[in-house]
């Protein structure tokens, strides 16, 4: 399926624009948005375990199932310096 | 002489008289005294607070100057919310300042933060966040988280009988494995200025949450809309893991 996903934060600066458009499988789950997303900007990779990625306004682990209608969105991981 | 000191606040329409008393009557939690938190100290007392209780373990170093408010070179050594309270009370004498030089943990947690209105967050730390979130929830006390890395500050103030909680946006405990994160120097002060507005609005009751993501060398500015999370084990199933320890 195509997807268009939002980009937050550094990852919106990093891709020019704050919507990237991907291709995933139907049975796709957030899993294979990061892995994609990662595979365009390999420069994330070290994120990978702590994105935080959004499903219709709602955070949601890896491997919750997404569907073409669902929005997506990626931000970096939360800083925690003080 | 009260009135002519805040003036030029109460002319503005977004804060006012009303911004003012309302200020003046909260009790303020301040956790951590170093980048964010001098700076927290240091906007709300000037701005009016009148009862402030700062917590924090350790002592001004020299590699503290670079992005905290108020310590000078003459206050490297000494306990953190003993010099910080110092400073305000140099500003302003009437101030009620409760200084715990001590360690945020579950059995403190309670008894030092559960009188305060709303808390700030100045901590640098995930599971501290864990145990302030858990307290907010518990006792219906707003917070702002923020942090800061490098030339990017993130803000989400949490309130919880309306919105998602630290653990609906952060639900697993993983930390960044770097120590003495890169913070460019005046970073803390702008994240800081974000979070002080922030709580202001929570006071007010004018704010609709969003997390923000704040690039101050880029001055771009982004929001995340987040909703609570109808699985969150600390804000809609009340477990309360950390304050257990």
């Amino acid at each position: 399926m195509h997807l268009t996903i939002t980009l937050h934060g550094r990852y919106k600066t990093l891709a020019g624009s704050s919507q990237l458009k991907i291709t995933i499988p139907d049975n796709a789950t957030i899993w294979h948005v990061i892995d994609t997303f990662i595979h365009q900007y390999p420069e994330v990779a070290k994120d990978k375990s702590r994105m935080m990625v959004t499903k219709n306004h709602s955070y949601v682990s890896p491997d919750t199932p997404i569907h073409k209608t669902d929005s997506i969105s990626i931000a970096p991981p939360l800083v925690s310096g003080g | 002489m009260m009135n002519n000191r805040f003036i030029r606040q109460l002319t503005v329409p977004e804060f006012g008289e009303n911004g003012q008393k309302i200020l003046e009557s909260n009790h303020v939690g301040i956790i951590g005294c170093g980048g964010l938190g001098s700076h927290l100290a240091d906007f709300f007392v000037r701005m009016g607070v009148q009862t402030l209780t700062i917590i924090d373990d350790d002592c001004v170093e020299l590699s503290n100057l670079h992005r905290t408010a108020l310590y000078t070179e003459k206050d490297i050594g000494t306990p953190k919310t003993t010099t910080l309270s110092k400073h305000l009370l140099a500003i302003n004498p009437r101030l009620k300042i409760h200084a715990h030089t001590t360690r945020l943990t579950a059995p403190n947690t309670e008894q030092l933060l559960a009188s305060c209105n709303i808390i700030l967050d100045g901590t640098d730390n995930i599971p501290t966040r864990y145990l302030v979130n858990e307290l907010s929830v518990k006792h219906h006390i707003p917070w702002v988280y923020a942090g800061v890395y490098s030339t990017i500050g993130m803000i989400l103030a949490i309130i919880p009988a309306s919105g998602p909680c630290f653990s609906c946006v952060h639900p697993t405990l993983s930390q960044p494995s770097e120590t003495n994160i890169p913070v460019i120097g005046h970073l803390p002060a702008a994240v800081a200025a974000i979070q002080c507005s922030e709580a202001l609005k929570i006071l007010l009751g004018t704010l609709s949450p969003k997390l923000i993501i704040y690039n101050l060398w880029t001055q771009q500015i982004d929001h995340l809309d987040i909703q609570k999370n109808p699985d969150c084990p600390i804000c809609c199933k009340q477990q309360f893991s950390y304050l257990k320890k």
